[in-house]
């Protein structure tokens, strides 16, 4: 069987795209200390407001653009709760992901009549958007790790009070990256739309929650984490060419049987930053 | 005055229930409303009934319907037993085989209750079980396959590996081969009936596999199968339930044909006959073969041939003696699957 052609490494980087933009852009937001489990809702967001925008107005960019901006907002909304009113990061996530199948639901009916699926949208092609998160991956390694300014983000997810002695915003900073990782997860929302060439509320089923496991696994670094993102698209392309042998019942569950083994090595091992999940109090401590 | 409050209160309560309009409780699969097919189709026959209830009552369908859409199959029991518990719905339809073995242990908790449940059997004294020969309408599928494919081998995409899809694999497998002892059928599964970014990947890779042709029964995981077919001027699609080349528009250019499979009308059907009172629990069968003698079909071609054959939106453009060849192929299967010549082998 013709396994390891580049046919299948081709589409486990199409499987793998949504969960890459995903898991960079909670890398950057957990190393600023702000947890979002609201990525799937985000990414479902881009997806829906990117096709909807996309639909009205002709055009694909202004789609994708739409896209972000919906993933910016939806993160400026999870910051100002988590950094400013102090509100739990795990709730705050949950809540983003319900509104936004509610707001799918109903946006879909509305527009275009249909519960859950859009018509046909303009679309451009799928593989510009993957080639360039690869040159995001790696400009994102190189700017955490060889520049000042990734030195800050770090610094305040690990020790805010040392950062706003320093001089560093921990507010703002929090807030930035947090907008940052909803405008990946709107683009990751905006390439399934690409994709498919319509929206359809199932559209992202997990793979945001599949990304935050791919940050975990990569250990908060942008480029390990984009392939433990591909190794899963990997997986899931073999299965699919697998079914024949294997029975498809067990052949779905390996790329998620292969996620919960990897993480189970890799969760102890992973360093998490110290101030995550923590709303960050001026004068206390 | 304690008496006479309690008289005032039971006419109120006879006079609200002698006005009051017959009401539908439904409760969709977990693909959704959306899908362009089977939990789509549901709706409108609920809706249909609802309409008809709604002109006869003066009150609006959002009066006579209520529905659900279960985000997964945990909710249904809750569902059903919200329906249920208040008694104010004189029928509950669940659509989607995974209702069965909720209803089995919901139903008999609300004896005086009815309950639909269309694709599969669920084994209690007040559930009229609707079951579809779903391997007739895949046989004809597999032989429009058959006569388009030019690789000689067709594909499935199902939505799982279940005995409901299992019977559109062998219908489908068997009509191909009815026409072709050769031809070969790809067959994968997404595991999700509502993920149509996995559908798409998992269509490219069977026609990837050499097939050229593939028939959906994935709910709205087999949108992805028609973005698939896009991408080759020779990868074609063929739809489920409905004509999706009608419901999915902007890919007729793509689906060639679509199976059909009449859920609405059994919706529609069941609660009618609540309505006058003929309803009964047990197996309710649709299908050429059954006593009912509708139900399954094809939609392929220009115009009607038969009430098993029907005209289809599809914009797939092709020769018209092609296009003759098939229906009167078809035709052919048909009256073999009525008079029983062809006779399809399911698990």
């Amino acid at each position: 069987m013709d396994v390891l052609s580049l046919d299948i490494m081709v589409a486990a980087l199409r499987l793998a795209m949504p969960i890459a933009l995903v898991a960079l852009g909670e890398t950057f937001s957990e190393r600023s200390g702000i947890i979002n489990i609201g990525v799937e809702g985000t990414a479902l967001a881009g997806a829906l407001i990117g096709a909807t925008v996309a639909f009205f107005s002709g055009s694909s960019v202004v789609g994708l653009c739409a896209a972000l901006g919906v993933g910016m907002l939806l993160g400026l909304i999870h910051a100002v709760w988590c950094v400013y009113l102090r509100a739990d990061h795990v709730v705050t996530g949950a809540a983003i992901n319900l509104l936004v199948i509610g707001l799918a639901l109903f946006l879909t009916r509305v527009v275009w009549g249909w519960r859950g699926t859009s018509a046909a949208v303009p679309t451009l092609n799928p593989w510009i958007l993957v080639w360039g998160m690869v040159g995001l991956i790696v400009l994102a390694q190189v700017y955490l790790f060889r520049t000042p300014w990734g030195l800050r983000l770090r610094v305040v997810g690990e020790h805010p009070q040392a950062a706003d002695t320093a001089g560093i915003n921990v507010f703002r900073t929090r807030v930035a990256y947090s907008v940052l990782n909803g405008a990946l997860c709107g683009l990751a929302g905006a390439f399934l739309v690409n994709n498919l060439g319509r929206f359809s509320v199932g559209m992202v089923g997990g793979r945001g929650f599949i990304g935050i496991a791919a940050m975990v696994v990569g250990n908060y670094r942008p480029i390990p984490a984009f392939l433990a993102a591909y190794l899963f698209g990997f997986v899931d392309a073999l299965q699919m060419r697998l079914q024949d042998v294997i029975p498809s019942h067990f052949s779905i569950m390996l790329p998620y049987v292969l996620t919960v083994v990897v993480l189970a090595g890799f969760l102890g091992r992973a360093h998490v930053p110290a101030a995550l999940g923590k709303p960050y109090i001026k004068d206390q401590g | 005055m304690r008496k006479l409050f309690l008289i005032l209160a039971v006419v109120a309560l006879g006079a609200a229930m002698a006005f009051g309009h017959p009401k539908i409780g439904l409760v969709l699969a977990t693909g959704g409303l959306g899908d362009r097919s089977f939990n789509d189709q549901g709706f409108w026959g609920a809706e249909m009934a609802a309409e008809e209830i709604a002109a006869q009552y003066g009150v609006t369908v959002d009066d006579v319907l209520d529905y659900v859409e279960p985000r997964s199959i945990a909710d249904y029991e809750s569902f059903h037993r919200e329906f249920a518990r208040g008694g104010q719905y004189d029928v509950i339809v669940g659509i989607g085989f995974d209702h069965a073995p909720i209803l089995e242990e919901v139903a008999p908790d609300y004896p005086d209750q009815k309950f639909v449940v269309i694709d599969a059997v669920a084994d209690a004294d007040n559930v009229a079980s609707i079951v579809f020969n779903d391997q007739e309408t895949a046989f004809l599928c597999g032989v429009v396959a058959a006569m388009l494919s030019e690789t000689n081998k067709g594909g499935v995409l199902g939505g799982m590996d279940i005995p409901l899809i299992r019977r559109f694999v062998d219908g489908f497998t068997q009509g191909m081969q009815w026409v072709d002892s050769d031809a070969e059928v790809v067959v994968r599964f997404v595991g999700d009936w509502g993920n149509p970014t996995l559908g798409k990947e998992l269509s490219l890779e069977i026609y990837r596999a050499g097939a050229d042709i593939i028939y959906g029964a994935a709910g709205a995981s087999h949108l992805g199968t028609f973005a698939a077919a896009e991408e080759r001027d020779s990868w074609w699609a063929i739809g489920t339930d409905v004509d999706q080349a009608w419901s999915a528009p902007e890919h007729a250019d793509v689906i060639i044909a679509s199976g059909l499979k009449r859920v609405d009308l059994a919706v529609y059907n069941e609660v009618m006959k609540v309505l006058d009172g003929t309803w009964e629990a047990g197996v309710i069968g649709y299908g050429m073969t059954t006593p009912a003698g509708l139900g399954t079909g094809i939609a392929f071609g220009p115009w009607d041939v038969s009430e098993y054959i029907q005209a289809s939106y599809s914009e797939v453009a092709l020769p018209n003696n092609v296009v003759k060849d098939i229906l009167q192929k078809l035709d052919e299967a048909v009256q073999g699957i009525l008079d029983g010549t062809i006779v399809i082998e399911t698990q």
